[in-house]
């Protein structure tokens, strides 16, 4: 028997802690609500829809004192919590550039239309904080990813996992100016969100650069490189390939350094962490969450309002920008609000 | 209503192949996550492909015991 309803849930006393692996619509509420309830929150990547949400997750952890979690797994591989540990200590320089790379396919889902709502789905309770749609198979299950009012593109998918690694290796938070540009190049399906997109987020104060790129067909890999990052440094590069493995290349004739592959036990370490109710513990603590899935957030917006846009990381606000400003949020639908004050 | 009956990976993809994975969302499937002293009881919610990840992670882990509610 499946209950439905999270709500029932998060009543039942008996229940510590929840892991919320439902489209991305949901995900901010649902740990919010969590949170509430003094539940424990493994919440899947990106931990929000959108940047006022994510910061909202943040203080509902931080008021309620629980223990969220974000599954980006990798921040538990041995291999990436080294490679970062060089960046840090210099081993490739001064680090100025990473590049983040999602490259997966992405096929033709066609066009399936409208039609009435399956039996045994309550539509009103999925849709939840989301604009409410007529029903498509285009959305259930999986293609959701690819409309704006429940998805986030690849960049907001697949994509997280690079956009955190990206600001983790370069020690960096939300960037001042971003620009955007991609499309629907490839497939005439229904489809929203773009298939590919090149953004880069620009850091003036720390001199940094993130270049970014979601391609979904037929690519080059780039150092072996499909689903990962490289970081650019004074004295060398760094390779980071998908979850588990890093290399490194120094010098001027790119002579091979330190490398290593070894995953990690993602879930443990939250369970670990839940247990010792210590959130010092998490590897991928709830302001990453919120962060790595902004930054996605933030190519989006530049890519939807097609301008460059300046943003002030400390109000988490585009500067000068309504439209940009309104596409950080979205209209409230009753009762799945999150609320301002959580 | 609640059942305490271990549910195996098998059997869990085999439900949630079934009648369950085609729309429901979200869904519940809580676990017990056994210590040596306490519990920690998890439910999952949403079981399409990443909940189904999720369970798969709680149940590789030692002492873990995935119930249904």
């Amino acid at each position: 028997m499946q209950q439905q309803d999270l709500r029932k849930v998060y009543e039942d006393k008996s229940i510590d802690a929840v892991s919320i692996a439902t489209p991305n619509h949901w995900h901010a509420l649902a740990t919010i609500w969590a949170c509430q309830a003094g539940k424990d929150v493994y919440v899947e990547k990106p931990g929000s829809h959108n940047v006022f949400e994510g910061r909202k997750m943040v203080e509902a952890a931080s008021k309620y004192d629980r223990i969220v979690q974000h599954g980006v797994q990798l921040r538990s591989s041995v291999a990436v919590q080294e490679a970062v540990k060089h960046l840090r200590d210099g081993l490739i320089g001064n680090v100025y550039m990473a590049r983040g790379l999602c490259y997966r396919w992405r096929d033709d889902i066609g066009d399936k239309g409208t039609e009435p709502v399956p039996e045994g789905l309550d539509y009103d309770l999925w849709t939840g904080p989301a604009a409410k749609q007529p029903f498509s198979r285009n959305i259930v299950h999986y293609n959701w990813h690819w409309t704006w009012n429940y998805g986030n593109g690849d960049v907001g998918n697949q994509g997280v996992h690079v956009t955190d690694v990206c600001m983790w290796g370069l020690n960096v938070g939300l960037p001042e100016q971003i620009t955007a540009a991609g499309g629907k190049f490839l497939f005439n399906d229904a489809k929203i969100t773009p298939e590919v997109l090149s953004s880069t987020y620009y850091y003036p104060k720390e001199k940094k650069i993130i270049e970014f790129d979601v391609r979904p067909w037929i690519t080059n890999d780039e150092k072996g490189v499909t689903v990962g990052n490289i970081f650019y440094g004074s004295e060398g590069y760094m390779v980071i390939n998908g979850y588990d493995t890093y290399q490194t290349f120094l010098g001027r004739d790119y002579k091979p350094g330190p490398s290593r592959k070894e995953g990690g036990d993602h879930f443990l370490n939250f369970i670990q962490a839940v247990r010792a109710h210590d959130k010092s513990l998490l590897n991928a603590p709830v302001e990453t969450a919120h962060l790595s899935s902004a930054l996605a957030h933030l190519g989006n917006i530049a890519y939807r309002t097609g301008r460059t846009l300046k943003f002030d990381p400390a109000t988490e606000k585009f500067i000068g920008d309504d439209e940009a400003n309104a596409l950080l949020t979205r209209p409230p639908r009753p009762p799945y609000v999150v609320p301002e004050k959580v | 209503m609640k059942e305490k009956s271990t549910l195996s990976r098998r059997v869990f993809v085999k439900k949630s192949a079934g009648a369950a994975a085609l729309l429901a969302m979200p869904e519940i499937i809580p676990s017990n996550v056994f210590g040596a002293n306490d519990k920690v009881r998890v439910a999952v919610l949403g079981v399409n492909g990443r909940g189904t990840t999720h369970i798969e992670g709680y149940m590789n882990l030692p002492d873990v015991e995935v119930a249904c509610l």
